[in-house]
């Protein structure tokens, strides 16, 4: 594969680092980086490929995501206003959810700074050292649904937004990409704003604290403001996106480096696909129990959550029966946007249902069971790939 | 026993040893579901949200290997045209 040219940065480009170095850290981003984490993480590897639309603009992109990983790092260590977790910020959850939209590379260096921060800040502090277990299980729980925020809300706001039957007439077709890509991230930062409101307690509860007020205010009350910013970010995202593209040399240094990023597509998912079956399951039982351990009020609670996360892995992964050919066929002729809205809205009805049973109670574990009554809706509603395999009357492996 | 398993094995003892040991302080702050919200409906839509941060997590799983994702959607491919306007596959599965 050729490599791009040290000729593709513009004419135009200020001259802040060589024209050999941007390339350098262009090819950085966008292949060697993917590269790396393909075989092991493939969707950390697309998140850092999605900046390969920037790479035209010269210098600025490719020096960003190391400013981005300063930032993270920053906000971790020296911003006033977080003191325990980054949910204290609204600030920095604004920031980081424009930086992933606009761009995969910035959100994803952006959380390895904060993370790599919030770590060395708390291990000087000695945090780690009066409590380490508890220490390490919140901060485990925190930067599992900071992930999700920095990689996983736009790789699904994108793949909905691009996946779903567009019209043929231009600008109709980029009026509804438009709207759709603005819509799954307004719905997915909705969505991880409400969980985040339970899903973040471990922090505070298992070293034995109080959740603070500002950890939960922000996302509580004010996710309007990261919703607004998921929208803003998404929208100048696509219109830059499509603005800019077309002929040139920079259209052919982004087409070089995408082809260049998947000459060794082979690779993707290698380790991953050694974890069949079984070990997927229990490693996806894990981490959803840890997950809800926010909600749980004794020993025995994520004793029953992971049994039953089991059988549902299970189910999805059609371990144990399948979903009727109809269906699957049925429900994946849906676009994904309007499934978890309808995913989202039905698991809310369901769980008000139980709340609303057991609200004198004043037990956590009803928000437990909403969250797993929501989660089969969404397996019902996104049938897994062997399910899907099944119904298709063919098996991929 | 491969490499794979015992990565497996590694992950299921250290989340094991995060789950089980420590003594936890199960919810006994923002201690009750009524500190949490002030209504049925928030702490719904509180549930829902979990499920969802769940659900759109692939349930906690790391789909993306490489053959798909969870709705059965083939891995993106290279785009031939990086700039077509013609890139969306809709469901290459149906």
């Amino acid at each position: 594969m050729a490599e791009p040219a040290a000729s593709s940065v513009g004419p135009r480009t200020p001259v802040v680092i060589s024209p050999a170095a941007q390339d350098a850290l262009s090819r950085l981003w966008s292949v060697r980086i993917p590269g790396w984490l393909d075989p092991y993480a493939p969707q950390w590897a697309d998140a850092f490929a999605d900046g390969t639309w920037t790479a035209r603009w010269g210098t600025f992109p490719a020096l960003a995501p190391l400013a981005a990983a300063a930032l993270g790092f920053f906000f971790a260590v020296f911003w006033p206003w977080i003191d325990y977790v980054y949910s204290e910020s609204l600030v920095f959850m604004g920031l980081l959810i424009a930086g992933a939209l606009l761009s995969g590379p910035l959100g994803a260096m952006m959380f390895f700074g904060y993370i790599v921060g919030d770590f060395l800040g708390d291990a000087f502090q000695g945090y780690y050292t009066r409590a380490p277990l508890g220490m390490a299980g919140g901060r485990l729980v925190s930067y599992i649904l900071l992930g999700l925020l920095a990689v996983r809300v736009p790789a699904l706001a994108r793949r909905m937004a691009e996946r779903a039957p567009l019209p043929v007439e231009p600008t109709l077709r980029l009026a509804v990409r438009l709207f759709l890509y603005a819509a799954g991230s307004a719905l997915l930062v909705f969505l991880w704003c409400q969980a985040m409101i339970v899903l973040i307690r471990p922090v505070f509860t298992w070293v034995r604290q109080s959740p603070t007020t500002e950890a939960i205010m922000h996302v509580q009350t004010q996710w309007k403001w990261l919703v607004a910013m998921a929208v803003v970010a998404s929208l100048a995202r696509l219109v830059l996106e499509t603005t800019t593209s077309g002929s040139g040399a920079g259209a052919d240094l982004v087409a070089s480096l995408q082809q260049e990023r998947w000459s060794h597509v082979q690779r993707r998912g290698e380790f991953t696909r050694r974890l069949m079956g079984p070990g997927r399951l229990i490693v996806a039982t894990l981490v959803v129990t840890l997950l809800l351990s926010g909600t749980y009020e004794g020993w025995i609670d994520p004793v029953i959550v992971a049994g039953i996360v089991v059988f549902l892995g299970a189910w999805r992964y059609g371990v144990i029966g399948r979903l009727p050919t109809g269906w699957v066929s049925f429900v994946r002729k849906i676009p994904a946007l309007v499934r978890l809205a309808v995913a989202a809205l039905v698991g809310y009805v369901f769980a008000y249902v139980i709340l609303w049973g057991l609200w004198r109670l004043g037990s956590l574990r009803a928000v437990a069971a909403g969250s797993l009554l929501t989660l089969a809706m969404f397996y019902l509603l996104f049938p897994g790939r062997r399910q899907s395999a099944l119904a298709g009357g063919r098996q991929r492996e | 026993m491969t490499n794979g398993w015992k990565w497996v094995w590694w992950i299921v003892w250290a989340l094991f040893i995060l789950l089980v040991l420590p003594l936890v302080a199960w919810a006994d702050n923002c201690g009750s579901l009524n500190d949490c919200w002030g209504t049925v409906g928030g702490a719904a839509g509180g549930a829902a949200g979990a499920g969802g941060a769940l659900g759109g997590m692939g349930g906690g799983d790391d789909e993306g290997d490489g053959e798909g994702d969870e709705n059965g959607d083939e891995t993106p491919a290279p785009p031939a045209e990086p700039e077509s306007e013609d890139q969306s596959d809709p469901n290459p599965c149906d």
